[in-house]
């Protein structure tokens, strides 16, 4: 079972919403329980209104018609201007929770982490040259400017503990502030539905102290080291022939796979669903476009201890 | 009668206003003044455009005086005017303009052909009136036309002259 | 219209009268059934879709049928259903409230109605040809282009909502015209039942709202047959210039989808309360507030795009507006009932369902007019729930209570009470398991139009518990239809007036003569009929006309 980190009490059980882990995600979370107070208010009264009348007004056999009444002009303004007051005040505190929550639109400093959308999984790349696949690490406590983009349809970056949602529009940079305040697994996935596989291109964000923030970020930079002999280097040599160019072109960078705690959205990193993902990943994530290929057992076996190799 | 006729035929024709507003918004929000003043021809198409309004009159005058002659007027210019965008459109062609071109292409093709559909949409109905002439039909059809020719000023301005200021 | 007039002789019954008809009630009537065929049909994909969704990881519906079957599922439902059913009702209705004996234009009213069928014969026409369109009902650009959409579901879909479109945009030209030019004498703009008023504010808002969707259908097809660029972010077009358009079409386009009902529960609460509507006047206004409004919130359905605060902030707070005119007209229904003697026939008992359900859907939508909260819940089942709480707890509950309040006039006979009321119980039983619970998947963080979902705590047992929910809510829908075809044959008559209303339709026959009126009754006031029935009491002498 993937982790949702930070159960900070109770309310946590209601959703990702109320166990904010980011001043941003906290922030929006207040406005929303001021909205949720203002709407049962509103919702009791009305139903109050009309609860009341259904009991005392209801009709019996017998009684003659009420006298008509057309209205009331005074009824007609209260319930017009202290509407309009409450819509006033909401408004101001939704754009200071904006101020406060949301990047700019044109940062004037690079990004920290550039987070791309493909067609059905998430890349992010560091300034080092490091790349996350799937999983997207920061540090502890401090905040980052995240580039959103994508390289193909519409997505949308959600981290709900994190972070406000960004969609990903092809042609279009986005920018986020993501930022954790303890250190964890926060579930993140696509929420702008972009074909076939929308509902498994999840991802996770990885918060960690800073030096093991850095330690990972600058494997994630070091190029795979080729193994010298054995089963892992015939792997390597199948994976040369029949996996290198598309991976390479157009499917996510393997270079770290056998780090990453998760594969193709939502399955757990190990040997045998390596295997299986490996010769039949339409199986698993039916319509992505990486095709089932045709390897031996014997090749399946020499590809994943390849893949087993690349921290 | 004539009056939800005409009634009518306005309505109709502030949908399509909106329509046609849309597709110059979108030429607008693309807009290649280069492209567009490298390919078109200012001059021909003024032409065609005197045509077209002078086909407004004949229409009004077919309207008011139910003589048939102003109605074939109409009609003759109104092909003339699309004729014309024919021409046009070979000329652009032959230049490997078309439609898949890129953005120019695209929303010029797009806005000007919709409008041409329309003007050949207006000389089918005038043809049936020559055959099957109702007054009521005769104003409604009247005011379709002048939208037309209105919606043809304003892509002509938009498309053309702002092009080529 | 002289020289082409209708040809004198017409069947008169069997098949060939209906698909031959240009009488207003037959075609409303046509409208309706269309309307309710597709219900169920789009109701069976709801269905199917709640299947696939009742556990996590469940294989019952591949994720290519999925994406069809809930793409066809919103298209249907606001397509094929919503609108249909809304403009039949009107149809049947407006001459009948205005006094008058038709439509201005009976034939572009037959046309209108025949492109319906002809739009929603292509759309499932796909199914058959290469697959249905899967890319959602708004199509995002460019996932709907042809690189990321290859096959002509998508091209499917597009034409068929250009010729409902046409048919669309044609009802509102005749509303406009047969409510500006054929209103009984004595029977001012001022005068008009209310459902009338909404019907011809609503025209006014679909021959604004529907270009802008052709426009952009246009735009798509040009794009995907003809290798144009509009929105293809590979060769400078812009994504975002689909999205533009169509919320400028999709915005006003739900009011389109409400204020019929707005209208529909104008006429009905005040019959039930025995009460006139409370500040006819503000109702008017407020709907007039509402479209003109509408017009200017459509970018809060982009509100997780970067658009640039400055930008957002303007559309959140057009969007908070709105919902002030919204709230009056609740307060209204509400205050009509109090002082009244209200009378719980089944029309009336979805009457005051639909106060609590819209204001709940209402209030939802609040929420997401707040742009950071906005930046949570958007594309969650939270706003799946937002919108099911306003067009199906709204809209469809509305005219739930106008079918049992206008059947004896189209029909002649009563619905049945008792099975109204297992009707009634079923739906809001079944509705509010199905719906409600929603809010709380969108709080867990559950993202829309997903085939599947992990099993992340909570998920499983609130997608089950709305699954359970819509077998109730598919159920309550059947006794409906088994309602309508008992009564149909074993109803009680109904007589002209059996709800002793107020407006004109109801000094007609039940079902009406083919002209309507033998003689249209004097038009002195709002509520002729009650002027008629109580002239010591008459509206107009209290000075309330």
């Amino acid at each position: 079972m993937p982790a949702v980190s930070g159960n900070r009490s109770k309310l946590a059980v209601l959703g990702p919403l109320f166990s904010s882990h980011s001043p941003q995600a906290q922030a929006i979370t207040t406005l929303f329980v001021y909205i949720l107070l203002l709407a049962a208010i509103v919702f009791l009264v009305v139903a109050a209104l009309v609860g009341y009348s259904i009991v005392r007004y209801r009709g019996r056999v017998g009684t003659a018609e009420p006298h008509p009444s057309f209205g009331s002009r005074r009824a007609e303004v209260t319930w017009t201007v202290i509407p309009l007051l409450i819509v006033i005040a909401l408004f101001i505190l939704t754009v200071r929770t904006m101020a406060f929550v949301d990047a700019p639109e044109r940062p004037s400093q690079p990004p920290d982490v550039i987070i791309s959308g493909h067609q059905w999984w998430w890349e992010a790349r560091y300034p080092n040259g490091g790349v996350g696949v799937q999983e997207i690490h920061i540090p502890v406590g401090r905040r980052l400017l995240a580039e959103i983009d994508s390289q193909d349809v519409i997505h949308d970056f959600w981290v709900p503990q994190l972070a406000r949602k960004m969609d990903a529009v092809p042609g279009r940079h986005s920018y986020i502030w993501l930022e954790a305040d303890a250190p964890g697994t926060y579930q993140g996935e696509c929420s702008e539905f972009c074909g076939m596989q929308h509902a498994w291109m999840r991802f996770r964000i990885v918060a960690e102290p800073e030096p093991e923030f850095s330690a990972w970020v600058t494997r994630q930079a070091q190029p795979p080291v080729a193994p010298a002999s054995g089963v892992p280097a015939e792997g390597a040599r199948i994976f040369q022939q029949k996996c290198r160019e598309c991976h390479a072109r157009s499917g996510p960078p393997l270079d770290h796979i056998a780090s990453r705690k998760v594969l193709g959205g939502d399955l757990p990193n190990n040997p045998g669903n390596l295997a299986r993902w490996s010769t039949n990943p339409q199986s698993i994530k039916p319509g992505n476009h990486m095709p089932d290929q045709s390897l031996s057992n014997a090749e399946t076996a020499a590809v994943t201890a390849y893949l087993e190799t690349l921290q | 009668m004539r009056q939800r006729a005409r009634l009518g035929m306005a309505m109709f024709l502030l949908s399509e206003a909106v329509f046609f507003f849309m597709l110059i918004a979108a030429f607008v929000y693309f807009r290649d003044a280069r492209t567009a003043a490298a390919n078109l021809r200012l001059g021909a198409t003024a032409v065609y455009t005197v045509c077209l309004a002078a086909s407004s009159v004949t229409m009004w005058r077919a309207a008011e005086s139910g003589v048939r002659s102003w109605l074939v007027g109409t009609i003759a210019l109104g092909a003339i005017f699309l004729f014309g965008q024919g021409r046009e459109y070979v000329r652009l062609f032959h230049q490997n303009v078309t439609i898949s071109q890129g953005l120019f292409g695209t929303t010029f093709f797009t806005l000007t052909g919709f409008h041409g559909l329309h003007v050949l949409i207006g000389i089918a109905v005038l043809g049936i009136l020559l055959r099957v002439g109702a007054p009521a039909a005769m104003e409604a059809a009247a005011l379709y036309w002048y939208f037309v020719d209105a919606i043809w000023i304003a892509i002509f301005s938009v498309v053309y002259l702002w092009s080529f200021l | 219209m002289s020289g082409l007039a209708i040809p004198a002789e017409q069947p008169r019954t069997g098949w060939r009268a209906w698909i031959s008809t240009v009488d207003h009630k037959q075609i409303g009537i046509l409208y309706m059934l269309t309307g309710l065929f597709f219900f169920l049909v789009g109701g069976l994909e709801a269905m199917a879709m709640r299947a696939q969704l009742s556990l996590p990881n469940l294989k019952f519906l591949s994720p290519e049928t999925y994406d069809q079957i809930f793409t066809m599922h919103g298209t249907t439902m606001i397509f094929l259903v919503v609108m249909p059913v809304l403009i039949g009702f009107s149809v049947y209705l407006v001459p009948l409230m205005i006094g008058a004996s038709d439509m201005a234009f009976p034939r572009l009213n037959a046309l209108s109605y025949w492109l319906l069928v002809a739009g929603g014969f292509l759309l499932y026409v796909s199914f058959l040809a290469g697959g249905a369109p899967d890319a959602g009902w708004f199509s995002y650009a460019p996932l709907s282009e042809k690189p990321y959409s290859p096959h002509s579901g998508m091209d499917y879909w597009a034409l068929s909502l250009l010729l409902l479109g046409f048919g669309t945009i044609a009802s509102a030209v005749n509303f406009v015209v047969t409510i500006a030019t054929m209103r009984a004498p004595g029977m001012t703009i001022r005068r008009l039942p209310l459902f009338v008023w909404m019907t011809l504010v609503n025209s006014v808002l679909i021959l604004f709202a529907l270009p802008a969707l052709n426009a952009a259908l246009v735009m798509l097809l040009c794009d995907r047959l003809l290798a144009a660029h509009f929105f293809d972010p590979a060769r400078s077009g812009s994504p975002l210039l689909w999205q533009h358009y169509f919320w400028i079409f999709g915005h006003p386009e739900v009011y389109i989808m409400v204020l019929p009902a707005f209208g529909m529960i104008s006429e009905i609460i005040p019959v039930f309360s025995r009460k006139p509507i409370f500040g006819y006047g503000f109702v008017a206004t407020s709907t007039l507030a509402i479209a003109f409004l509408s017009y200017g919130v459509w970018v809060h359905h982009m509100f997780a795009v970067s658009l640039g605060h400055v930008f957002l902030s303007v559309f959140a707070a057009s969007s908070m507006l709105i919902a002030v005119p919204t709230g009056v007209k609740i307060f209204s229904w509400a205050a009509t009932m109090v002082g009244g003697s209200i009378r719980f026939t089944t029309a009336m008992l979805f009457a005051v369902a639909f106060l609590l359900e819209f204001t709940i859907g209402g209030l939802s939508g609040i929420a997401f007019a707040a742009v950071p909260v906005d930046w949570q819940l958007t594309d969650t089942y939270f706003v799946v729930a937002h919108f099911h709480y306003v067009l199906f707890g709204g809209t469809a509950f509305a005219l739930f209570a106008g079918a049992y309040y206008w059947f004896p006039k189209i029909s002649g006979r009563l619905l049945s009470e008792p099975l109204g009321r297992w009707n009634f119980w079923m739906v809001v039983i079944g509705f509010n398991l199905t719906f409600f619970v929603q809010h709380f998947l969108g709080l867990l963080g559950m993202p829309r139009r997903v085939y599947t979902y992990p099993d992340l705590p909570g998920w499983g047992t609130l997608n089950l518990i709305s699954t359970f929910g819509a077998v109730i809510l598919g159920l309550g829908v059947l006794v409906f239809c088994a309602n309508l075809v008992a009564s149909m044959v074993f109803g009680v008559y109904a007589g002209n007036d059996p709800w002793d209303a107020w407006t004109l339709e109801w000094a007609a026959e039940s079902p009406p003569r083919a002209d309507n009126f033998e003689k249209v009754p004097p038009v002195r006031s709002r509520r002729p009929l009650w002027d008629l029935k109580h002239p010591e009491a008459a509206d107009w002498a209290a000075g309330a006309d």
